[in-house]
């Protein structure tokens, strides 16, 4: 093989020195320079894999060490055998636009699936595994918190109260292992969460909205949806998992802009959230029928929740907007 | 022609520079790696972690590290990483198997977990030790390698003194802090046969973290000023607002830390002496903050794939600001060279871009 212009270091000092290296009958390595002559075998070099375009390093024994930036005469000193002749089909793959465009694909295809289905599934796991004494104090500590930030005492009379406990125990019979209790509350706009512990809120507005008592049943059947599935607890797995992992990944490139990415995530949330409201309706669907409800009434209670916050109803409105849209759900209820 | 980000940032009196430096020659640092050539790199790289469930990230980051200290040039030389990936490895898998090993701990024993806890914060110091090694072991110009001589037990002494008085000044004392560890880092590494000293003064970090301070007042009290009579104007429903909020607090936090991130760069790089060579950095805030404000902008509209180009420009930048004011020859001489130990510290710190010394 032809011979290679190289920087020569002792291992004693910085100093480089620029030498000629010759092959001679392939297994002997000569450094030739100014006043230096040394002569190595092969097997005692250890050449760096190549990598992009950068200078190549070929080390000696006792720290000694060559520089090269011709690496083709590298490769092909590496190729006569010895250490260091592994990794070369690295290199051809990062200079390949095939394998590049190839990876870039499965890369994107891999990272879509993780956040589309990866995230979902696995907080689906984890939180069928979590324990009830744990959902209880999630949920306990959530109502305590919704208290203080949103809520007012309820102003319901008895008679509204045992309306909303009659509804109920229509319901539950059918899920009777779930742990599910109303609790009533003013905020200023019709509306009902599920709490993961089984605690229904209903706000005072929603009991004036929903004047039969199936249209009060329907939202009731859908939160008790959301208590089934155990949206709450999946809901906050999905979105930390997606946000730490998205500020990992982007903290390599400085922690600012990992910490500032993470942030568009806490508005992505609308994405999971739409599933599970899918899901929540579905199992209304069939709570409904098993209850001889018909469907038609979370139609006709979901259209007023959609009235209600067309005149500028603040919490409906933020309620309506992680929910699919009005139409495409009241198909499903309005097709039977 | 250029300006600094503040007149003051020289912290080195005339008067404190040894007598040969004064008539020094500049070298200016050179960095030659492109984006597309490092997109390339980085695909693969992150192509092939996931293939192989996360074990080739130790080569990818051993391929990274080398590809970005290769590009970098000091005087016609450029510097490499030396870093065995199969001792990554090792240290990530160890890394892992604590992480893991304390997250289950949790569902054992509040005690037990408890006791990781704190003997995880015991380790702190030794972790930084460890991690500096390797990080300085491992890094070499003109085939002459850093090392780091500090131990764990100075270590841990500069660690609680830190957080003692941290502690103590509500938080005030974090700059100070910040210092200590800077200090200890640089007061114990060596180049070759070089000592390596950090001359800058704690009274100027301090100033930087209280002008930031400031900073961040400022815009959040022009912020919420701004966002309360939009609020008031248009009556806006809730969601434009909280989007408005969120947004403000963003901004804020990005120019606040921008501020932070360059004058720190200069103040930690340019109290660096290497012998009786000397470095500085010249980084200034609006070109960090346009940096930042841009590779953002670009990250998100890719959808990460400008992560790449976003890390070439900022490497880039860093380095092309740094200048070696060199007293006389370069020519250094290589010390014996020190243990290879393993990269727990390393992969640790890894983690949490715990980004202090070389590099």
């Amino acid at each position: 093989m032809r011979a290679f212009e190289a920087t020569y270091y002792d291992g004693q000092t910085s100093e480089p020195r620029a030498v000629q290296v010759h092959v001679e009958d392939g297994r002997t390595v000569r450094l030739l320079g100014e006043g230096l002559d040394l002569r190595f075998a092969r097997e005692q070099l250890r050449i760096a894999p190549r990598l992009g375009g950068t200078l190549r390093s070929i080390r000696l024994p006792e720290e000694q060490k060559l520089e090269t930036a011709d690496n083709d005469a590298a490769d092909a000193l590496a190729r006569l055998g010895g250490e260091g002749t592994g990794s070369a089909w690295l290199h051809r793959m990062e200079g390949s636009w095939p394998v590049v465009c190839g990876a870039l694909v499965g890369v994107l295809l891999f990272c879509g699936a993780g956040i589309v289905w990866g995230i979902p599934f696995g907080a689906r796991l984890v939180a069928a595994r979590v324990p009830d004494e744990l959902a209880h104090r999630v949920g306990q500590d959530t109502l305590k918190f919704l208290d203080q930030m949103l809520f007012e005492p309820s102003k319901a009379s008895a008679d509204e109260r045992a309306r909303v406990e009659g509804c109920l125990a229509r319901l539950s019979t059918f899920h009777s292992d779930l742990p599910l209790r109303i609790e009533l509350r003013e905020m200023g706009s019709a509306n009902a969460f599920a709490l993961p512990d089984g605690t229904l809120v209903v706000t005072d507005e929603l009991l004036d909205l929903a004047e039969d008592d199936d249209e009060l049943a329907a939202v009731l059947a859908h939160e008790i949806g959301h208590v089934r599935h155990r949206h709450g607890l999946r809901m906050v797995l999905e979105s930390s998992s997606l946000a730490v992992v998205l500020s990992l990944y982007l903290g390599d490139v400085s922690q600012i802009t990992g910490i500032l990415a993470a942030l568009p995530v806490m508005y992505s949330q609308a994405g999971y959230s739409r599933a599970h409201e899918s899901e929540a309706d579905a199992f209304a669907l069939s709570l409904m029928r098993r209850a001889g409800i018909a469907p038609r009434h979370f139609a006709t209670i979901l259209r007023k929740l959609e009235e209600a916050a067309g005149t500028s109803d603040a919490g409906v409105r933020q309620y309506l907007s992680s929910h699919p849209r009005t139409d495409e759900r009241l198909a499903a209820f309005e097709d039977l | 022609m250029r300006d600094p980000v503040d007149a003051s940032v020289s912290t080195i009196e005339p008067t404190d520079i040894p007598e040969a430096a004064r008539e020094s020659v500049a070298h200016p640092f050179r960095f030659t790696g492109g984006a597309s050539e490092y997109f390339r790199i980085w695909i693969v790289n992150v192509a092939l972690t996931i293939l192989t469930l996360g074990i080739y990230s130790a080569w990818a980051k051993v391929r990274t590290t080398s590809y970005f200290y290769r590009h970098t040039w000091l005087d016609g030389a450029s510097f490499e990483y030396l870093g065995d990936p199969r001792k990554i490895l090792k240290g990530r898998v160890l890394v892992a198997t604590a992480l893991i090993a304390v997250t289950v701990s949790e569902k054992i024993s509040i005690a037990l977990y408890l006791a990781f806890v704190v003997l995880l914060l015991l380790a702190t110091p030794w972790v930084i030790v460890k991690a500096m090694r390797f990080k300085a072991r491992n890094s070499t110009w003109r085939n002459v390698r850093f090392s780091f001589r500090g131990t764990t037990k100075e270590a841990f002494i500069e660690y609680f003194k830190g957080l003692l008085i941290a502690v103590v000044t509500l938080g005030i004392g974090a700059a100070w802090m910040q210092w200590n560890i800077t200090r200890f880092v640089f007061d114990n590494a060596t180049f070759g046969q070089l000592p390596m000293r950090f001359r800058t003064k704690a009274l100027a970090f301090l100033g930087a973290f209280w002008r930031a301070g400031l900073l961040a007042g400022l815009i959040a009290a022009v912020l919420s000023f701004g966002t309360a009579v939009f609020a008031r104007v248009s009556s806006a429903s809730p969601e434009p607002m909280v989007l408005a909020t969120t947004l403000s607090i963003g901004v804020a936090y990005l120019i606040m830390f921008t501020y932070l991130k360059a004058r720190l760069a200069n103040l930690v790089w340019g109290g660096v002496e290497i012998g009786e060579h000397r470095l500085e950095s010249t980084q200034r805030f609006r070109d960090v903050l346009w940096l930042q404000a841009t590779n953002l902008l670009g990250i998100v509209c890719t959808l990460g794939l400008a992560i790449p180009w976003a890390k070439v420009r900022n490497h880039r930048y860093r380095i092309e600001q740094l200048t070696l004011h060199a007293a006389r020859s370069l020519v250094v001489e290589a010390a014996a060279a020190q243990e290879d130990d393993g990269a727990f510290g390393d992969a640790l710190t890894d983690m949490g871009d715990f980004d202090i010394g070389f590099g």
